[in-house]
């Protein structure tokens, strides 16, 4: 075994062991593990067999070993980041709809409250809905601004 | 301990029950328009003490207007989650209004209403704190597909190993649970697709006395099926095998709660119901 064979051997073993670890405390879901975990393998298999994956990149005209490594490797890679654009795309319009059914379940509760609904102002950027008690004292600040410069 | 050799006979009076406990019974339902009236009112007639809660996960159809004629407390969500997101809604819901007892049961009509006096007569036992329907011991008679069979009864069989207690029905939605295990399943630990041997394992490594009682259930025949196909069983072979292997990894003992989810009403802090993780003096060894 060449050196960068066993390079990639490792490196497939440490992204089996990070990969598996990581849902093993739940800081990545299973679902989205599966690619990850075929990536290792893929290289597990490049690392054992090169002479298989030379076979495959013979049939596309790659005869550089290293080039049919890159290209598969960025194969894995577009594949992993369309499915996190479409699950992301399924989360932003489902954080949408919760944003919505939020709002308006607010707004039913003000309703029922008598509570009058917050003027929004340019002054005013916190999300509070009470009116700060001491306004800044803007003419003075202007006021300081002009003479500092 | 599995409960084969019990007589249960499902009639209202075995219905035994300390006055002040109050039950639950939750149905998660994603379109089943056409069964939930059905389900609803037989669950009111054979629990006629219990609470009925109807998880609409996003149904498209009247799911939820139906549910609630019919006389369930309905909470609908805004999109569809998925099977174990709906239950853990309606376990959430439980500890939040402190329910002594909460049942499962599925709204399509594959199990038997009549069967939850007895389930509730398992869980109130001190020595028992879930107790799982299975369709596998002896009542009523389940024809479902082979396939299915065959996955089932191999993760069985490894639920059984590992836990060394006998598993028949790893994948039963029908179940009765008390506190402890109704916290336990308010934190991560839940999944939110379905919950299967795993969950099993998870329980009996966390410390919770899981007990088997006879259900009877229906097959339905127009029901979805997640093993149809060739993909699909090797798909959910490959998740079951890493979550049974990544449960085996995890300590959970943590997440397994001490105090009740009542206390922790009272103490305010709702947090701990749903993140047992942030709260690290949440530790079994404590009080085992």
């Amino acid at each position: 075994m060449s050196i960068t064979e066993i390079v990639v051997l490792i490196s497939a073993i440490l992204i089996f062991i990070v990969v598996l670890n990581l849902v093993r405390l739940r800081r990545l879901r299973e679902e989205y593990s599966w690619l990850w975990l075929a990536a290792a393998v893929f290289y597990l298999g490049m690392a054992i067999k090169p002479d298989l994956v030379a076979k495959v990149s013979a049939l596309i005209g790659i005869t550089n070993n290293i080039t049919a490594f890159l290209f598969i490797s960025l194969l894995f890679i577009i594949s992993i980041l369309i499915h996190y654009s479409v699950r992301l795309s399924k989360l932003t319009t489902q954080m949408k709809d919760v944003a919505q059914l939020l709002a308006i379940i607010e707004s039913d509760q003000n309703e029922h409250n008598h509570c009058p609904e917050p003027e929004i102002t340019e002054k005013v950027e916190t999300m509070d809905h009470e009116i700060p008690q001491e306004t800044p004292d803007w003419h003075h600040i202007v006021e300081n601004q002009q003479t500092g410069e | 301990m599995v409960l084969q050799e019990e007589k249960l006979t499902s009639t209202a009076q075995n219905f035994l029950f300390a006055e002040t406990a109050s039950v639950l019974v939750i149905i998660p339902a994603f379109n089943e328009a056409n069964n939930i009236v059905q389900v609803v009112r037989s669950v009111k007639q054979h629990a006629a003490d219990a609470d009925v809660l109807v998880i609409n996960d996003g149904s498209k159809d009247q799911t939820a207007f139906l549910a609630a004629s019919a006389g369930a407390h309905v909470i609908s969500h805004p999109f569809n989650m998925g099977y174990g997101a709906a239950c853990q809604t309606g376990f959430k819901y439980a500890c939040r209004k402190d329910y002594d007892y909460v049942v499962q049961m599925d709204g399509d009509g594959q199990h038997e209403p009549a069967c939850i006096p007895d389930l509730l007569n398992v869980v109130q036992r001190p020595d028992v704190d879930i107790v799982l329907g299975s369709r596998w011991l002896g009542l009523g008679e389940y024809k479902g597909p082979i396939i299915r069979k065959f996955g089932k009864f191999f993760f069985a069989f490894l639920a059984s190993v590992i836990t060394k207690h006998k598993v028949t029905d790893p994948t039963t939605g029908f179940q009765a649970l008390n506190k402890r295990v109704l916290q336990f399943y308010c934190t991560e630990v839940y999944p939110v697709d379905y919950p299967d041997a795993d969950m099993i394992i998870m329980l009996d490594r966390s410390g919770f006395r899981v007990k088997e009682a006879p259900v009877i259930m229906y097959h339905n025949h127009t029901g979805k099926s997640m093993h149809a196909g060739i993909i699909k069983p090797i798909y959910y072979g490959m998740k079951m095998m890493m979550s049974i292997t990544m449960t085996l990894l995890r300590d959970d003992r943590k997440l397994a709660p001490v105090a009740s989810c009542s206390s922790a009403a009272k103490k305010g802090s709702d947090e701990r119901l749903f993140s047992a993780a942030s709260n690290p003096d949440l530790s079994a060894e404590k009080f085992s």
